[in-house]
């Protein structure tokens, strides 16, 4: 396997404080990494630093050469832009580096394409910042695609979305996994993790714990050192359907 | 937020239309009886004419056309480069900044060497002000209105406190005190072809070099981080927006003075004209400028005659108003 993004030695340092401490991670080409840890762990950092919007103290951050005119796509958490622009003029932005300030055909077709697949096709001409949480997470999702990119970055991408929309996003995420995306999201739900995830890299207080193949590494030793919690894995057999349930250490 | 107008189309050409009659109506209305048609009448005075309507009236026109239409363009500007429709040069410090740099030249006397020295020294004003502006406005997160707001209200205050001490070391000088004082309350009178000539040059090619780089405000209203990894330069774009604010508020500045809140209230309602897409809003804000300041400067000229009012007071009558209706109507969508 090829490695589509590189991370060594990363360390970040705010003041005296290192928030993120020697970070060495291999994320390779294509399939879906979820960054899991506890609040705090240092997930959006990390994935800042990957997006290259935040200089690390020291350590480096390599992507894998393309010749594309997007190499790299970040989508943080949704929030209110200051203008009312439409949800198709916000998606045509994550065009930006094809057309350079001057959409043409390709564009507005690859733009409505995008809102296709998140099932936001009606909402084209609505304003973004009319929208609820949820459907402005799909609009990001859309720009996201549209922009085409081989790696693709999202932080909490599932935080505001029902369980419907929840599901579309997981099936979308798997197909853009299957077109040979490496998709890198940050994550809180550990129920809906290993049916999510390819591959895991868990952290914990800025700290590396592990990375490796999901299911594999989607162990409760792994969830009890990043979380602190006893975690308890069924999985039958004869269907291959597994729950998980939780209880806190310290109780 | 939806556009009036259905057309973006439309929209150009009906403020295309009131902007040439603003201009038909400021070039025909004023202190003196005298109007463009008489020059088809072919009446006695001819010079008297041709004296009020070309040599006075018209390059007052003009120049609230040039000042308008870069007043218009600092402004979407700023709130394209603050990502905040709340900011404009006057509210967050800059036009002040140009005020102070104006006024030193004004005391220095070098007004009276060159008619270049109070664009240059308003420029640099404009200059430093924004530079200081930016230097607090750096968070990734976004920059919220409060702080701004805050900021422009702290520079205001240290700007307007420089600008008051130099005027009062010319206040007992009869030549410079009365000519500052009047300028700087925003004035078109007296403004002559030579005003004009001097500005016309950095205003046009300020606003075709913003127009080049309208989308990219579009671009940034994603956010700092979004922008930079779509690829947007924003050192290389802070700076050009830098250089273009002050030249445009500069330029602007110095040939009337004060002239408040044309950049905050013409943006907004452009912006309810075409949207917000930057590139139609440019124009289109320069369009509406330029209208919003003949159409001010003419009811300056003919509300008591034959006195005039000064044009910045005005238009910071109507402007003042207009801030503090659109905070009451931010607070209400946020309480929503």
């Amino acid at each position: 396997m090829t490695s589509a993004l590189k991370v060594a030695q990363l360390v970040l340092k705010v003041q005296d404080k290192t928030l993120l401490d020697r970070i060495d991670l291999d994320v390779q080409a294509g399939g879906i990494h979820l960054i899991l840890g506890p609040n705090g762990a240092g997930k959006t950092l990390l994935l800042r630093c990957m997006a290259g919007v935040l200089q690390p103290t020291s350590g480096n951050i390599m992507l894998a050469q393309t010749n594309v005119p997007l190499p790299l796509c970040w989508t943080p958490l949704s929030s209110a832009l200051p203008f009312a622009f439409t949800v198709q003029e916000l998606v045509l932005m994550g065009r930006y580096p094809w057309h350079q300030g001057f959409p043409g055909k390709s564009d507005r077709e690859a733009a409505d394409k995008a809102l296709l697949r998140v099932g936001m096709q009606g909402f084209a001409q609505r304003v973004y910042n009319s929208l609820s949480r949820g459907e402005q997470t799909r609009v990001d999702l859309a720009r996201a695609i549209a922009a085409d990119s081989p790696v693709m970055l999202f932080d909490e991408p599932f935080a505001n979305l029902d369980i419907d929309a929840s599901l579309h996003l997981t099936l979308l995420f798997a197909e853009l996994a299957r077109e040979g995306r490496t998709l890198v999201l940050s994550h809180h739900d550990l129920y809906s993790a290993r049916s999510l995830a390819t591959h895991l890299v868990f952290l914990k207080q800025g700290k590396l714990v592990a990375a490796g193949p999901c299911p594999e590494f989607f162990t409760p030793d792994m969830i009890r050192r990043t979380y602190d919690v006893e975690a308890r894995i069924h999985e039958e057999q004869d269907t291959g359907e597994w729950f998980i349930r939780f209880q806190n250490v310290t109780r | 937020m939806h556009a009036l107008f259905r057309t973006k189309s439309l929209a150009f050409w009906s403020a295309a239309c009131l902007c040439l009659l603003a201009f038909f109506l400021s070039w025909s209305f004023g202190g003196a009886p005298a109007y463009p048609w008489q020059f088809l009448s072919g009446s006695e005075d001819m010079d008297i004419l041709r004296r009020i309507l070309i040599d006075i009236r018209l390059p007052r026109v003009l120049a609230a056309c040039l000042i308008g239409g870069a007043l218009a363009a600092a402004g979407v500007l700023t709130q394209g480069l603050f990502r905040n429709p709340l900011a404009s040069p006057s509210v967050i410090g800059i036009s002040s900044g140009g005020v102070l740099g104006a006024i030193i030249a004004f005391y220095l006397g070098l007004n009276l060497v060159s008619l270049w020295m109070l664009p240059l020294f308003a420029l640099v004003g404009c200059l430093m002000t924004t530079v200081i502006l930016l230097r607090f406005a750096r968070d990734p997160r976004g920059f919220p209105i409060e702080d701004l707001l805050l900021i422009g209200f702290a520079l205001n205050g240290i700007l307007s406190a420089l600008t008051s001490f130099v005027l009062s070391l010319s206040i007992h000088d009869y030549d410079k005190g009365p000519a500052m004082m009047n300028w700087m309350l925003g004035t078109l009178s007296g403004k002559t072809w030579d005003h004009c000539v001097v500005a016309v040059g950095p205003i046009v090619m300020g606003v075709i070099y913003a127009q080049k780089l309208a989308y990219r405000f579009n671009v940034l209203s994603l956010g700092n981080d979004v922008a930079q990894t779509l690829g947007l330069d924003l050192k290389r774009l802070r700076m050009e927006s830098v250089l273009l604010i002050s030249l445009l508020v500069g330029t602007s500045v110095s040939m009337s003075g004060l002239m408040p809140f044309i950049g905050l209230i013409v943006p907004h309602f452009t912006r309810i004209m075409v949207g917000p897409d930057h590139r139609q809003l440019l124009g289109l804000s320069v369009i509406n400028g330029m209208t919003l300041l003949m159409l001010a400067d003419l009811l300056a000229r003919v509300v008591i005659p034959p006195q005039e009012l000064q044009v910045g007071v005005l238009v910071s009558l109507i402007g003042s108003p207009f801030f503090l209706w659109m905070l009451y109507q931010r607070r209400r969508h946020a309480a929503l």
